[in-house]
């Protein structure tokens, strides 16, 4: 299969492995929202599940997990991208985990279809802090003006798609309304807990717009902390369980 | 004075950085290992707030203290060491 300018990336999985993934663009780059997810899905997952990788981007997560024995195969991957699309199963088929990857927005590709777990990649920044951050480099960030709509609607679809007892992982970024996410989140689920964090200095790039993201700030649209002498921000991971509905 | 001693800092950088005992010399410098990025400084920061108490949060010229003796010559100047 032809990528369309194809390049290679190494990513790290810990002191254990470093993957090297197909890559193109039009693909996120793996970071560190998603080591976090990886280590929080291991950390809380006891035994192997059925599992969608939503918004797999080069398949590193599912990969990193199928490493780990957690998934019944296939694993099943999607993402808007269809760059991403082609990566993730180069990917998959390079490291030996049977998937079925589809494109497609969200739970589009996914109709009537559920899962042990749910690994959502898709995260959010506010809009005016994407529109001059480095990290959407050709890769769409439409998730509204406090970086949420897209994770709202995906943790307002997700209970459709989780087998009982399934459990839903998703990230919040402390660049988005990390209030409503979690709200919304508890209106969805019965029990929602976080199950990871890493804080992450600001990068250069966006200490140059500082008045803005003051402003954002005071808004309630996203959360800064100052400290060392470093504007720090946040990830944090959630596991949910127990749809409401 | 501080009781807490140059080895002990170090021990708790090469901890924050999940660097083995023994690794980081008294004169090593971020640009020698992968782990200390810009998140490494922080996890560093982080690390040595807890030791010293609280102490470091607002000792602003930590956050560009990207080597040994520079974190050292900081937390001697305001007389943590």
């Amino acid at each position: 299969m032809n990528i369309e300018n194809q390049t290679e990336i190494k990513f790290s999985l810990g002191s254990d492995r470093e993957v090297e993934l197909a890559f193109a663009p039009g693909v996120f780059t793996p970071n560190t929202t998603t080591t976090l997810l990886i280590q929080a899905v291991k950390n809380t997952l006891a035994e192997p599940a059925t599992l969608l990788d939503l918004g797999c981007g080069t398949g590193v997560v599912g990969l990193a997990l199928h490493f780990q024995g957690l998934i019944k195969t296939p694993l099943y991957a999607s993402d808007l991208s269809k760059p991403a699309v082609q990566c993730s199963r180069v990917n998959f088929k390079r490291y030996d985990c049977p998937a079925e990857v589809r494109d497609g927005s969200l739970f589009e590709p996914w109709q009537g279809k559920k899962f042990d777990v749910i690994v959502d990649d898709i995260s959010g920044i506010a809009q005016s802090v994407a529109d001059v951050s480095p990290w959407f480099q050709g890769v769409p960030c439409d998730t509204g003006e406090d970086g949420v709509d897209l994770v709202v609607e995906i943790i307002r679809k997700a209970p459709q798609h989780l087998n009982k007892g399934g459990r839903f992982y998703f990230p919040v970024l402390s660049l988005s309304n990390v209030d409503k996410l979690l709200q919304v989140a508890k209106e969805c689920f019965g029990t929602v807990e976080r199950v990871g964090r890493q804080d992450w200095p600001l990068p250069a790039e966006l200490k140059a717009h500082l008045p803005l993201l003051r402003k954002l700030q005071a808004e309630g649209s996203i959360k800064l902390e100052e400290k060392f002498g470093m504007v720090l921000c946040y990830t944090e991971a959630y596991c949910a369980t127990n749809p409401l509905y | 004075m501080s009781q807490i001693s140059k080895a002990e800092v170090i021990a708790v950088i090469e901890k924050a950085l999940e660097i083995k005992s023994g690794q980081l010399g008294e004169n090593a410098r971020a640009e020698e290992f992968d782990n200390w990025d810009s998140v490494g400084q922080l996890s560093i920061l982080v690390a040595l707030d807890k030791l010293f108490g609280g102490k470091i949060a607002n000792i602003n010229e930590m956050a560009e203290a990207d080597s040994i003796p520079k974190i050292i010559a900081i937390l001697k100047q305001h007389s943590l060491l």
